[in-house]
């Protein structure tokens, strides 16, 4: 077995290390071998005869494999991947300007869905046509794709937000023919502001705006009046009874 | 003995050899075989996993230095908790061989040295 064999052997049971890792392991053992074999053309051995006796001294690859990776528990090495995981998204989010409240969505949306929705399931949760209604915020429009009612279901997400509630409309907003980032950023953060009944009003998505409210039966439309982006808003949007099953 | 050897003999040995100066793998290796008179003469590759090991326990740290030969070279250097773990292990392995010894003197046959 040459020197170079050798590490190959002992660097191939090294599952648990990571890249730079196992390379700072076959640099270490590199350096040993080639210090051992150093010493013994020192003593007058041939090259060929040195790099051998080095290889008995060595001992089993496999052993030597074994006993490194039980160094390296597993725990550390999914610790060393999420920290990974997380330093490259940090980066890829630096570098595409995604926002951190998208991830804390989605997160809290996976861990804590009672509270949150993310755009799929909401709009799963739609499940039917687009309206068309178009507000104006400043120079900008926004469009109201979707007012829908439906009939809150016992032991669902939708059941531990609104408790009291049987209806609820679910209203989706989405800027028209424009960005959210034109709109510049609202004093009062991400989400908006909706006067008065803001308690009523759960509001979720990002370039999409999502509203959740209860509704009673013989309620035909849905008002919202706010403020965003220091404009005063106001809209009132149609109920379609009619959907529900 | 009641308390239990928190680290094996040879980690004893590696933080011993620490406890004068830092030094690489390979000197390690030739430095106990020198001072053990050749009795711990040991498969080298098997000194790395105790190294990794010590280092990941916090006893050792490592640090890279170029040799005169221009070759880099990976030095251990023992922490004050090496060196902690290196005082108490060390005096229970005294009083563990003095122990030994002492039974072995008692026992009918034997010559101790």
């Amino acid at each position: 077995m040459t020197r170079w064999e050798y590490t190959d052997r002992v660097l191939s049971g090294l599952r648990r290390l990571t890249g730079p890792e196992r390379e700072a392991v076959r640099a270490e053992l590199d350096a040993h071998i080639e210090d051992h074999i150093c010493d013994l053309l020192d003593l007058g051995y041939d090259e060929e005869l040195a790099e051998e006796r080095t290889m008995q001294r060595m001992g089993d690859p496999a052993e030597v494999s074994r006993e490194l990776n039980k160094q390296y528990p597993l725990r550390w090495m999914l610790l060393k991947w999420a920290t990974m995981a997380v330093t490259a998204a940090l980066a890829l989010m630096l570098l595409t300007q995604v926002e951190w409240g998208v991830v804390k969505e989605n997160l809290m949306a996976r861990f804590w869905p009672s509270r949150w929705y993310t755009y799929e399931e909401t709009y799963e949760f739609l499940d039917g046509d687009d309206t068309d209604i178009r507000v104006e915020i400043g120079t900008t429009t926004v469009r109201v794709c979707a007012a829908r009612v439906t009939e809150i279901q016992p032991g669902t997400n939708l059941a531990e937000l609104f408790p009291e509630e049987r209806y609820l409309a679910v209203v989706v907003t989405r800027p028209y023919r424009t960005s959210l980032w034109d709109l510049g950023w609202s004093p009062e953060g991400r989400f908006l502001t909706v006067s008065g009944q803001q308690d009523n009003w759960t509001a979720v998505g990002y370039q999409t705006w999502y509203y959740l409210l209860p509704v009673r039966p013989e309620e035909t439309t849905v008002a919202a009046s706010y403020q965003e982006h220091g404009y005063d808003v106001s809209f009132s949007i149609p109920l379609d009874w009619g959907a529900l099953p | 003995m009641k308390k239990k050897q928190n680290i094996e003999h040879t980690q004893l040995l590696v933080l011993s050899l620490l406890s004068n100066e830092d030094m690489y793998g390979y000197q390690m290796i030739v430095e106990l075989a020198r001072r053990s008179d050749h009795t711990f003469e040991m498969k080298e590759g098997t000194l790395y996993p105790v190294l990794h090991g010590l280092e990941k326990d916090g006893y050792v740290e490592a640090y890279q230095q170029e040799a005169p030969t221009g070759r880099m070279r990976k030095y251990y250097h023992l922490t004050r908790k090496g060196g902690a773990a290196l005082k108490t292990e060390a005096e229970t392995w005294q009083s563990y061989s003095s122990a030994v010894n002492a039974v072995l003197r008692s026992s009918a046959g034997l010559t101790m040295a």
